[in-house]
Order: structure tokens, then C-alpha cells, then sequence
């Protein structure tokens, strides 16, 4: 674990209340891997005591650089948004076990919102290792839709549905990777974060395409590193019957979909 | 000028230094920890309890204004898989380890001490009151002659020492620190988290899982001193205290109150150098006021009263 301070390079407002942050902290984004998070503390105010986890948008380790895509949501959010490049935030990670790509093939990304977040670096690993990548994005309106300009270089495919707008009849991504899979295109491995209803639907998916489906849970966390036991969430007891809970923080974020108990 | 920063707890039992983690709030391991364990006063396990426990449904943490509420519920593997998994873990690093030790009826927490006895390598036992009992579903830690009985039957299952940790959760802990200490205690840490509870006003309903939780950090921390204030002046065993410290200055606080040795818990997420930090603060502050030792300045702000 690198506890350690990181300098703003960049803050930039990509929607209203949403931020993309760069930081400068060469020791995490040489270790980092996609789907891994750190914890983030961009304030000194004594009200406000516990770092808040953030995926990596990009990991950058040539630059020295790690990119956060972020939604006001609180007053730690809030906190954040105030920063300007120079400014130093506290660092803890990279936490969590990160994504396993296939060594070959394709993959989906289905992401809703700012779950859009962690499936960028998964998308930009995946094209570095010459995988095919399909992306889909949702949000409510067309502006909310994060990153798609980033995930079109790293992808074959970037399909988008809105609810505001009717882009694409407001489909439900799920059936949208359908209609895609239908087309005669195959995926190994698919990912998704930002909507329990996806991460739900792509459960029978699984056996019906062939591929294994991972979801990135959240979970409020107060150390991201196993130590506090509060961030669990509810997982399918191995052998059946009954639940276990799983640290979200250290046994994931990462889970298959179909171990998830929603 | 070396200064002597180690403090005895009990016969037997001196830490290098008086800079513990709060049991629950810190893990040991790789990858984990931002400085080496063994630099510790002392390691603390989370509550161990006879047979697993899952803990609380999430969400189990919500934080409040210079707060952390937790209804996390001690989970815990339960004493087999602890004495084979992590407790060898435990037991390389170069300092003392106290054993923290929970249950829920008068016959557990002497069945968990029974079950490490033949282990070698632990210090102490630290004894967590503050789960319901399953008879009537109250906290030992706010029953006096409830928790003495637990106490005297952990008392003969071991000579090893044995500090009770106490909750605030209580009218007088005046009553709770005597009882310990005739249930045989030789040491008390204090305090456990505060009773409290959050509602999302926008899905009006309680954020916790459990609806209740337990408030920890800074919020808590002048509750804390007054009761460790109370507790010295009410007993003759060394106080630990504990309960909202951030960083040296808080950790004075406690010791200037009385207390012989701190812990730190909630203030290990944010940043975790702080016990080291308080550590070598606790040195340097010692230092520059040409104190010698720790054990110089315990209990001086009562005696600043009484002069
Ligand atoms: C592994 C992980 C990765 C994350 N990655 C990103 C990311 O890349 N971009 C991003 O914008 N956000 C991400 N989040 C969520 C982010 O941590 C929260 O939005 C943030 O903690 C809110 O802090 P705040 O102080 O602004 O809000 P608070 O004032 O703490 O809370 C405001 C509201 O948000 C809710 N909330 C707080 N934390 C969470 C959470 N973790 N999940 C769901 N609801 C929450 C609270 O219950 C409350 O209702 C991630 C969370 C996790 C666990
Ligand atoms: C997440 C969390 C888990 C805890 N688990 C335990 C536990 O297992 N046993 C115990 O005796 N106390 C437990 N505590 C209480 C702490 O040890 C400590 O008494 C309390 O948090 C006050 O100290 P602090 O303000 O420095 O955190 C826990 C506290 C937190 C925040
Ligand atoms: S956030 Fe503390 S255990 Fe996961």
C-alpha cells in the first residue's frame, strides 16, 4: 500500500457537476491496474475525516499521471471540485484486485452514468493488449454520457442510449449488447458499473453468449483497505444457500455477476 | 537526551512505547500497512469471538460531521480459523499482541482465553463488553454485575493480563472502571464508540443496516478524556485511552488526563502514519519540556488542579 501526497495537474468541469482530475503521483500509476481505486482526501477540513474511494479513469505511468472522473455528489465531492492544478490530495492505494483480461478476443463495457469511470483504463489495457472492445454507455441525458470520445479510440464500437434524448429508443444496454452479439460478433469477458439492473441483466446472458460478466460494486468505505470490515457487500455462499459478505474494498471491487446477491 | 517512552500495563507487560491501533480499526499484513507493525506499543486484534460471526447487513458506515458511525457488528472468523490463520501472522512481528477477545454470553469470553491459552506469543487479552449479551440483548459493558461475572470466569482461565475495555454508553463509569478492577482487570481501555444513529432525509429512513451504530473520531474525543479522567481518579490499574485521537497533541490530552497508554482507531484511515507520528511526537514533546519519561507527565494535569 503507497500512502503518499499527489500535485493536481488538471481539473477540468466535463459536464455540470462532473470533473475530470489529473494528478501527478508516479508511484500508483506505475502500480496500478484497471479496475483498481484509490482513496482520496482533497481536504483539510477537521468535519470531514474520511478519505473517499475513486476508480482510475486512466492510469498513465509514463506520465507519472493518474485521471479521476468524478460526480459532485457530497461535501467531499464538493471539496474536490474547489481544487486547482498545484494543489496537493492525499493518497492511498492502488486498492482492490483490478480486472483480468482475456488474453485474446473481445470485450464489452457496459457502463451507466459515472460507471463509466473504471471501464476506460479496462478499455485502454484491452486495445494496448489487441483486444476487441465494445463500449456501451448510458445516462439520463446525452451531456451525462462520460468519456465517449476517450473510449472511441480504444474501441471497435461505441453504442450509446439515453433516456432523455430517445438516443436508441432508450434501451436498456443489456439489450443493446444483445442486438450487437446477435449480429454474429462474440465477447469473452464483459464489465459493467453504475447500474445494478445491468449487472442483474447480464446474468443470464452469461450461458446464452458464452461470455463471464464482472461488475465493479461501491460501497461507502472508511479505509479501502481491508481493515475497517464496513464496506460488504452480500455474496452467494460457496455450495449454496445462505450469503456470506465480502469486503468490496479487498475482495473486489471486482465480482462476477452471477456471485452478487442483489 | 534518550527519553523513556515505554509504559508497564501490568506485571509483565511492558510496551515499548504507548501507541496502540484501536481493536477493529487496523489490519496487519501485506500490502496494508504504511509503516512496519512491529514499531507498534503494542498490536490489537479485532474482536475475536468463539464461533464466526458474520457481522451487520450493510451499509454499515456513515459518516457525521468530525465522525465516523459504524454498525459493522464485530464479524468475525471465529477462534479456530483465528489460532490457524492469523494468528501465526500475528505473531512475527517484534512487539507485543494483545489478543482482543468478544462474546455474547457470561461463559464466552473464557472459552475464547481457554482456546489461546496454549498459544505462545500473547501478551494480553483485551476484553470487548460492549456486544448485547444474548440474555437480555443489553450490552455487558453498561451491567456491572454481569460483566464481573464474565470477567472473573476470563480471570480463571488464564494469568495472563487481562484489560477490559469499557463503553461510554453508560450513566456512571465510575461504576463500570470499579467493577472491572474487582472483577480482576489489570488494566481498562476506554472508550468504546458512542450510541448513535443517521437518517437519509431524501429516502427517509435510517442509513445504517442495524439503524444504530456506533459514533468514533474526533466527535467523540472530549467524551472520551472526561470518562478517562473519571475512570483514573476511580481506580488504582493503568487507564488506556482512546477515542477520537488525531494526533500528538490529542494523544497528550489523554496522557495529561491520567492515562498510561493511548490507542488509535477512526484517525488510521485518513492517515496511516498517524500512530507513528504520535509516536516520535510524544518523544519530541517529552524532549523539548525536559521530561524524561513518559510516566513524568501521566496525571499532570490533575495535579495542576490540586495545586
Ligand atoms: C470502489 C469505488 C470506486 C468509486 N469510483 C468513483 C469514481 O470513479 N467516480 C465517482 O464520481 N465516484 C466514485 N465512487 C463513489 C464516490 O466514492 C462517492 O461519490 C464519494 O465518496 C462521495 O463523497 P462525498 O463526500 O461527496 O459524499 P457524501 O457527503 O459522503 O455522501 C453523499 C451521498 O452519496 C452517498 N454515497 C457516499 N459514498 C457512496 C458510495 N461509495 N457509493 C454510493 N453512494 C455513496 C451517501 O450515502 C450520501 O447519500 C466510487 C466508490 C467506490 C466504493
Ligand atoms: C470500523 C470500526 C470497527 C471497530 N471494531 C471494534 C472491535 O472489533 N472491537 C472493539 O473492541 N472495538 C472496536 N471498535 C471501536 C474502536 O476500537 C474504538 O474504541 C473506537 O473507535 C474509538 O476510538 P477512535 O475514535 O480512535 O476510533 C471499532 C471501531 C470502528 C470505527
Ligand atoms: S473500506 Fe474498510 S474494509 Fe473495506
Amino acid at each position: 500500500m503507497i500512502f503518499t501526497k499527489g500535485k493536481i495537474v488538471e481539473q477540468k468541469a466535463v459536464a455540470n457537476g462532473y470533473y475530470l482530475l489529473s494528478i501527478a503521483q508516479p508511484d500508483i500509476a506505475s502500480k496500478a491496474i484497471p479496475g483498481q481505486f484509490v482513496m482520496l482526501k482533497a481536504w483539510e477540513r477537521g468535519d470531514l475525516i474520511l478519505p473517499r474511494p475513486f476508480s482510475l479513469y486512466r492510469i498513465l505511468p509514463r506520465q507519472g499521471q493518474l485521471q479521476i472522473l468524478y460526480k459532485v455528489r457530497g461535501k467531499g465531492t464538493a471539496e474536490m471540485a474547489r481544487r486547482v492544478p498545484g494543489d496537493e490530495v492525499e493518497l492511498i492505494g492502488p486498492s482492490g484486485n483490478g480486472v483480468t483480461l482475456p488474453a485474446k478476443g473481445a470485450i464489452a463495457l457496459l457502463g451507466r452514468g459515472i460507471g463509466a469511470a473504471p471501464l476506460m483504463a479496462i478499455a485502454e489495457e484491452a486495445a494496448a493488449k489487441g483486444l476487441a472492445v465494445y463500449t456501451f454507455l448510458s445516462a439520463r441525458k446525452r451531456e451525462l454520457v462520460l468519456g465517449d470520445e476517450d473510449f472511441a479510440r480504444y474501441s471497435r464500437r461505441v453504442i450509446v442510449a439515453t433516456d432523455a434524448d430517445q438516443e436508441n429508443g432508450s434501451r436498456l444496454l443489456t439489450d443493446l449488447l444483445a442486438d450487437l452479439l446477435s449480429e454474429g460478433i462474440s465477447v469473452d469477458r464483459v464489465f459493467t458499473c453504475g447500474s445494478k439492473r445491468l449487472a442483474r441483466g447480464l446474468v443470464p446472458m452469461q450461458s446464452q453468449y458464452g461470455f463471464k460478466a464482472y461488475v465493479l460494486l461501491e460501497e461507502v468505505m472508511a479505509c479501502g483497505i481491508g481493515a475497517c470490515k464496513g464496506c460488504v457487500c452480500k455474496i452467494a455462499a460457496p455450495g449454496g444457500g445462505g450469503v456470506v459478505y465480502k469486503k468490496v474494498c479487498q475482495d473486489g471491487p471486482v465480482f462476477p455477476v452471477d456471485e452478487v446477491v442483489w | 537526551m534518550q527519553v523513556d517512552i515505554s509504559v508497564e500495563l501490568a506485571s509483565g507487560l511492558r510496551l515499548k512505547n504507548p501507541v496502540m491501533p484501536a481493536s477493529g480499526t487496523y489490519e496487519y499484513g501485506d500490502n496494508v500497512n504504511a509503516f512496519d507493525p512491529a514499531e507498534l506499543g503494542a498490536i490489537v486484534t479485532k474482536s475475536i469471538s468463539l464461533v464466526p460471526w458474520p457481522g451487520n447487513a450493510p451499509p454499515r458506515l456513515c459518516e457525521t460531521s468530525s465522525g465516523l458511525l459504524n454498525a459493522v457488528g464485530i464479524p468475525s472468523e471465529g477462534l479456530k480459523s483465528f489460532r490457524e490463520n492469523t494468528l501465526p501472522r500475528l505473531k512475527k512481528y517484534n512487539t507485543d499482541l494483545i489478543v482482543s477477545v468478544a462474546g455474547k454470553s457470561v461463559t464466552e469470553f473464557a472459552q475464547v482465553i481457554a482456546g489461546l491459552e496454549a498459544e505462545e506469543g500473547i501478551s494480553a487479552y483485551e476484553l470487548n463488553f460492549s456486544c448485547p449479551n444474548l440474555g437480555n440483548g443489553i450490552p455487558f459493558a453498561t451491567q456491572p454485575q454481569l460483566m464481573q461475572q464474565a470477567l472473573e470466569q476470563a480471570r480463571q482461565a488464564t494469568a495472563r493480563p487481562l484489560i477490559v475495555k469499557l463503553s461510554p454508553n453508560v450513566t456512571d463509569i465510575k461504576v463500570m472502571a470499579q467493577a472491572a478492577e474487582k472483577g480482576g482487570a489489570d488494566a481498562l481501555a476506554l472508550i468504546n464508540t458512542v450510541t448513535g444513529m443517521a437518517i437519509d432525509v431524501e429516502r427517509r429512513r435510517p442509513v445504517l443496516g442495524n439503524i444504530f451504530g456506533g459514533l468514533s473520531g474526533p466527535a467523540i474525543k472530549p467524551i472520551a478524556l472526561r470518562m478517562v479522567w473519571e475512570t483514573v481518579g476511580a481506580v488504582s490499574i493503568p487507564v488506556i485511552g482512546l477515542g477520537g485521537i488525531n494526533n500528538t497533541a490529542d494523544a497528550l490530552e489523554f496522557f495529561l488526563a491520567g492515562a498510561s497508554a493511548i490507542q488509535v482507531g477512526t484517525a488510521n484511515f485518513a492517515n496511516p502514519l498517524v500512530m507513528l507520528e504520535i509516536i516520535k511526537g510524544i518523544a519530541n514533546y517529552l524532549q523539548e519540556n525536559k521530561f524524561t519519561k513518559l510516566t513524568d507527565i501521566v496525571g499532570l494535569a490533575r495535579t495542576a488542579i490540586e495545586e
